[in-house]
């Protein structure tokens, strides 16, 4: 144990209440502190130089991204001309599933056959 | 028999009064600690195979290593600092701790907070500022569990029953109060209402490093300066040296958070009374390393004999080494090469591991036989736990320093034309060996948590049973308690 640096008396039995009284004294003072730090910061806080261009950038990122959703989600044409259509992603998912398995099984068919045939 | 000590609670009843409290956090303290050296092996796992676990979101590197980060500083130090720094407050003041049960319910909240915010890391919610990574909706939870917590140790002190002072005390005491202000301050400028432009930078960098240097340092510098006198029954070299370097230590460190923006667009008052700061801060920890390793090292066989003192005594040296380290990098010269560099990084964990963690490691030890009249079950374990986690830390330093600092030197190296003499991406692919001799320091931690995890849970294993068993009439179980009461 370090040594000693100060002395004073300080021998108390504090009650139950007193202590309560005393731990929520402090835990009141840290709170008023922080309400303190946060209430002298904002109200000095001077707006955002570039807040038309944040606004500006936040409505076309939320534009991009409803367009991007719902070109993910639903049917659409992406070149009529030509008979290009866009499908949704689960469906999309399904097909490829599908597609993958057919290619599988007729891989594994081919290779019986071979193994079959002397 | 002094009459202090007639009118002081008895050590036994101080310790009753924080079984509970204390076998709590170390419980969270352990849970964390493996979490978070799990989730650091898999973060540097992916660094030297990036197609490890690559086809989960949620365990992509930028994610896991802010989580494992996390996990280490708010759940594993957290929880240590507050079992130890609010034991060693209740026995400096002979007065138990109070509101054991609103103490248990805070830990809870704490904890609470921190594995929802660790949660969000891992789920996408993270905001990408050091050590402040986790959402804001668990911040107001922190807070107050914290001020929950953090009240009973001083409490304590205002209603002590000794009349001395220790250094400790000191220690424990400032860091109660200076862990709430920079966390408020830092969440207020940064997530809540952000500053403008580089002002966050500056608080963000204020904030890391007051984080280590106002709040982790002063609790494990209150146990190493109450563990390494009580362990070898023998008084600090120098007492008066010990509250300067308190002093001094509050008053410089806080200043030096700005220097790790050398060369950004910040004012260049600020970076230079940073630097200015930085290397005042030799004053603190020179003061600090004569009086423990000057107490420590006149009893040398005692210290190695002892494995309590082996953890301490080492996180010691690491303390020293980390605040050499920082005073000589804090150089706009030597900044220059080191920054953005895993440089940063070793010096990082020379401060949060090797000194923190080895010392509350040291701390836990000596602390759970008083806690609960329970002696360690493995000395082995407790043998290997050593030897994995300081081999371990100590490869995974050099690995890390030596690595950044030849990063360093080839980012900075120009030819003749003032062009780059190395690419940036064969730097990258440089730092590869570095970072697999850095990624076995790590195994060698988990390794030796998982000793420590283990020894922690065949003690608690021993207190459940005994405190089940005494609960058993003998009407219902006497060939229990018969076997007990024999062995």
């Amino acid at each position: 144990m370090s040594n000693p640096h100060d002395t004073s008396s300080n021998n108390r039995d504090p009650g139950g209440f007193k202590v309560m009284v005393s731990a929520i004294g402090y835990i009141g003072v840290m709170l008023i502190f922080i309400l303190i730090v946060y209430l002298s910061y904002v109200s000095n806080q001077p707006p955002p130089i570039d807040e038309q261009i944040i606004d500006e950038r936040l409505q076309t990122l939320a534009e991009v991204r409803a367009n991007q959703k719902e070109a993910a989600v639903n049917y659409g044409w992406v070149d009529r001309s030509k008979g290009i259509v866009r499908i949704p992603i689960e469906r999309a998912m399904e097909l490829t599933v599908r597609k993958l398995a057919a290619v599988q099984e007729e891989t594994e068919v081919s290779r019986e056959i071979d193994e079959a045939t002397p | 028999m002094s009459e202090q000590s007639l009118q002081s609670t008895p050590t036994s009843d101080i310790d009753c009064s924080i079984k509970w409290p204390a076998l709590h956090f170390l419980v969270w303290a352990v849970i964390w600690l493996l979490v978070g050296s799990v989730l650091s092996l898999i973060s540097y796992v992916k660094l030297t195979n990036p197609a490890f676990l690559s086809s989960w979101e949620w365990l992509t590197y930028g994610r896991v290593h802010p989580a494992a980060i996390n996990a280490m500083v708010y759940g594993w130090s957290c929880n240590a600092a507050f079992a130890v720094a609010l034991w060693i407050m209740a026995r400096l003041c002979r007065a138990g701790i109070r509101g054991a049960g609103l103490l248990l319910t805070a830990g809870l909240f704490w904890n609470i907070a921190v594995a929802v915010g660790i949660g969000g890391i891992i789920y996408g919610d993270m905001i990408a500022v050091e050590f402040l990574e986790m959402p804001a909706y668990v911040t107001p939870l922190m807070v107050l569990s914290y001020l929950a917590i953090s009240v009973w140790g001083i409490i304590s002190f205002r209603y002590r029953r000794c009349e001395q002072i220790y250094v400790s005390q000191f220690y424990i005491l400032a860091a109660f109060f200076w862990f709430p202000w920079l966390y408020t301050v830092a969440q207020i400028m940064i997530v809540f209402a952000p500053a403008r432009g580089v002002v966050q930078s500056i608080v963000s960098a204020w904030y890391s490093h007051n984080l280590m240097w106002l709040w982790i340092a002063p609790i494990g510098l209150a146990a190493a300066y109450y563990l390494i006198p009580k362990v070898l029954g023998r008084p600090i070299y120098q007492y008066k040296l010990a509250v300067t370097g308190f002093w001094t230590l509050a008053l410089f460190s806080s200043w030096a958070g700005m220097r790790h923006l050398a060369g950004g667009p910040v004012p260049a008052w600020v970076i230079s009374t940073s630097i200015v700061a930085g290397i005042f801060v030799i004053i603190p920890v020179v003061i600090i390393a004569l009086n423990c390793h000057v107490t420590a090292f006149d009893n040398f066989d005692g210290v190695l004999r002892n494995p309590v003192l082996r953890f301490v005594v080492f996180g010691m040296v690491s303390f020293t080494l980390a605040g050499l380290i920082g005073s000589i990098t804090v150089l706009r010269t030597v900044n220059e090469v080191i920054q953005f560099t895993y440089f940063t990084a070793g010096q990082s964990q020379l401060f949060s591991y090797a000194f923190f963690s080895m010392v509350m490691f040291g701390s836990i030890y000596f602390l759970i036989p008083r806690l609960l009249g329970r002696e360690w079950p493995s000395a082995r374990l407790i043998n290997w736990h050593f030897r994995a986690c300081s081999t371990g830390i100590v490869i995974a330093i050099a690995a890390l320093m030596m690595g950044g600092l030849i990063q360093g030197w080839q980012m900075n190296a120009l030819d003749e034309s003032g062009a780059p003499v190395f690419e940036f991406l064969k730097v990258v692919g440089y730092t590869g060996p570095w970072l697999k001799i850095k990624l076995a320091g790590e195994i060698l931690l988990l390794a030796g948590h998982l000793a420590f995890a283990v020894n922690f849970s065949r003690l608690l294993a021993g207190l459940l049973i005994s405190e089940i068993a005494d609960k058993i009439p003998d009407w219902i179980g006497p060939t229990f308690n018969k076997s007990r009461e024999v062995s």
